[in-house]
């Protein structure tokens, strides 16, 4: 049985690690501006770092959310840091972050901090 | 256009900074991301319960004794995480830089196990704990081995932007007659309508910094005008031009960002059209972008051949060094193929001791991975089957990987100029107790598996018989007329390249080697740059002095 994330303070409430299947009717969807900052606030307690800088593009448009690496310092030269790349996706229970590498673990956000994605 | 899934060209090297995420989802501990946390949230790790004693060959995980501190840090770090410091002493700070070598350098096992017990600090234990081999050439293998303190890291790394003028200077000669010239500058800064490359600059606030600075204050006040402190000071400098006319300029500092990219030109020559790129670092995620912006215009003007000028490029990031190479050769040299694979030591087999994570290898990203152009979208490409890379000594790393990332699957790279600074290695800071340690941990090696170029690369005609020889011409730099100027010497010498096959004399690499490679009486004080991330030509140089 996989552990839940490892929470901290407030950022527990909106960590409940699904750990469980993905269900097959969840579909893309977009973060809201509170969603944002849900997500900003789980990933820290996740990832232990007080600060959370997000990449490009803005999950608040596109149902991608991509966390910068802390910043190579000015040595490293040869640095190998990569950004790390979730999928924001909705079903029944929830907003979640599925990160690329394995769609099963995922950090679940408040229902309302995902928007659908509008039609094209 | 954004894809909403991983891209076809998306890596395995991506999805193993993503698994390390998952290891913290799992309660693994450890590393975060595919860069090391100065200082994570602590999860207290197994300790051993009494003061760690030397038996020689037997080492202790690094993770029972890290954070075990003489003198524990209370409260949060610059970047607002806790300390994870415990109570300990100096023996346990020594033990862990011994298990942490064993575990993680490179050269491990070319490390003698000294007992840390006779050594007075944990500091001058590290300095040991590396190999002492040399390259063919006789330099030491292990040249960047070193450490700071934690806070001027972590300083270090989120001062950009820093205050600046916006232009770069080389200290070509530190000592009386001394010789500072402006190497160039960044468009839009406040030094760009000013300052000229291969100004001399002649006197700082009325200080003569040619034969002036005989006390200490003059010297500080040179150095202070130099490198400012902080956004709006405004300082007087004479300077002379290249033609030997003098002006009085006044410049204010800014808090500024390096402009990865300072020049993009499209060059009319016999048999089309030549793109000429400066690119000065890959370290700013805005490179991502700005480099993508410059590839599209050089695509859109439909150019046929490439200069790619590195000869200030010190290194930084190298998914995006990956995305460069890329875009230069296309997908028919890199679909599929490794732009670089990191090579541990030899106890950890295909897992990267630092993240835990897989050791996959770093492909030719042929997409965007959201530093500042967007996850997932296309990259431009030029198709090109060739490359002229313009060289010095302070090409390096990120730099030097793009050559052997794009020789590794045979696409052709010439190099102009001289030879490279031979760093195919890097490591993951590691902070304990205080101190971030610099210990090299992997070597970079390309599709074919080749990375031994601790000597460098050369140009084929140069006389540097330990570097890796790559075609091309050897060729100095030159302060004579602006970078991209097809007058310019070594891009002239790319095109002069490029049209004919043939290289300039090489009486011309020696006109213009610095005073101090010409046996200069060094006499009277010397003027040490403080410190300009941004302004000289020192920023990425380690602190032993090597690129």
């Amino acid at each position: 049985m996989r552990r839940p994330v490892a929470a901290a303070g407030p950022a527990a409430l909106f960590l409940l690690c699904a750990c469980a299947g993905v269900p097959d009717e969840e579909g893309p969807a977009l973060l809201t501006e509170e969603g944002v900052d849900a997500a900003r606030t789980a990933l820290s307690a996740a990832l232990g770092r007080a600060t959370i800088t997000l990449g490009e593009p803005s999950a608040t448009t596109a149902p991608v959310l991509v966390v910068l690496p802390p910043r190579p310092g000015p040595y490293e030269a040869n640095s190998p840091a990569l950004p790390l790349r979730f999928d924001v996706r909705s079903d029944a229970e929830g907003c979640r972050l599925v990160p690329e590498a394995d769609g099963r673990r995922t950090l679940t956000l408040p229902k309302s901090a995902c928007r659908p994605v509008p039609p094209r | 256009m954004i894809s909403v899934m991983a891209g076809v060209h998306r890596s395995n090297a991506a999805r193993c900074a993503a698994l390390a995420l998952l290891a913290a989802c799992s309660g693994g501990g450890g590393g975060s991301s595919s860069s090391p946390q100065p200082s994570r949230a602590p999860t207290p790790a197994p300790t051993v319960s009494t003061a760690p004693t030397w038996e020689p060959g037997t080492y202790p995980a690094s993770s029972t004794l890290a954070n075990r501190c003489e003198r524990p840090r209370t409260g949060v770090d610059l970047e607002g995480n806790p300390f994870p410091d415990r109570a300990g002493s100096l023996a346990y700070e020594k033990f862990w830089l011994r298990s942490w070598t064993h575990e993680t350098y490179l050269w491990a096992n070319e490390v003698p196990d000294r007992n840390p017990a006779n050594y007075a600090s944990p500091v001058a234990y590290f300095d040991t704990l590396k190999t002492t081999a040399t390259t063919p050439s006789g330099t030491p293998k292990d040249d960047f081995h070193f450490s700071q303190p934690t806070e001027d890291y972590l300083r270090d790394r989120n001062s950009a932007p820093a205050a600046s003028y916006g232009a770069r200077l080389a200290v070509i000669d530190p000592y009386p007659p001394r010789e500072v010239r402006v190497v160039y500058t960044d468009p839009g800064t406040p030094a760009a309508p000013v300052l000229a490359r291969g100004d001399r600059i002649l006197s700082v606030d009325g200080e003569d910094l040619v034969y002036g600075g005989e006390t200490e204050a003059a010297l500080d006040t040179i150095n202070d005008g130099l490198f400012p402190r902080a956004a709006g000071e405004t300082h007087v400098f004479e300077v002379q031009d290249t033609e030997g006319r003098k002006r009085s300029v006044t410049i204010t500092s800014a808090n500024l960002s390096e402009a990865p990219v300072n020049t993009v030109r499209v060059l009319d020559r016999d048999g089309g059209k030549v793109g000429y790129l400066l690119l000065n670092t890959f370290s700013p995620y805005a490179t991502e972008a700005a480099l993508a912006d410059a590839v599209q215009t050089l695509a859109d003007e439909a150019v046929s051949d490439l200069v790619l000028d590195l000869r200030y490029n010190g290194g930084g990031l190298l998914a995006i060094a990956s995305q460069l190479s890329h875009m230069i050769a296309g997908p028919a040299y890199t679909r599929g193929q490794t732009f670089e694979q990191l090579r541990f030591n030899t106890g950890v087999g295909g897992t990267n001791p630092i993240t835990g994570g897989h050791n996959d290898p770093v492909p030719f990203f042929a997409e965007g991975l959201g530093f500042s152009y967007d996850d997932g979208a296309v990259l431009p490409v030029l198709n090109l089957r060739r490359v002229y890379i313009l060289t010095t000594e302070a090409t390096c790393s990120a730099s030097e990987a793009v050559i052997n990332g794009l020789r590794g699957v045979d696409f052709e790279v010439e190099l102009i100029g001289s030879t490279t600074c031979g760093k195919p290695y890097g490591f993951y800071p590691e902070d304990n107790c205080g101190q971030t340690y610099y210990t090299i941990q992997f070597q970079g090696v390309n599709d074919k598996g080749f990375g031994d170029y601790a000597d460098g690369f050369a140009p084929t005609e140069s006389f540097d018989g330990f570097a890796v020889s790559v075609p091309g011409c050897s060729v100095a730099d030159d302060y004579t007329y602006p970078l991209g100027d097809p007058r310019e010497r070594m891009l002239a010498a790319a095109l002069q390249r490029r049209e004919t096959g043939a290289c300039p004399g090489l009486t011309m690499a020696k006109a213009a080697a610095p005073a101090w490679t010409r046996g200069a009486v060094q006499s009277g004080p010397p003027l040490i740059p403080r410190r300009a991330p941004l302004a000289d030509e020192r920023d990425m140089r380690l602190p032993g002095g090597r690129l």
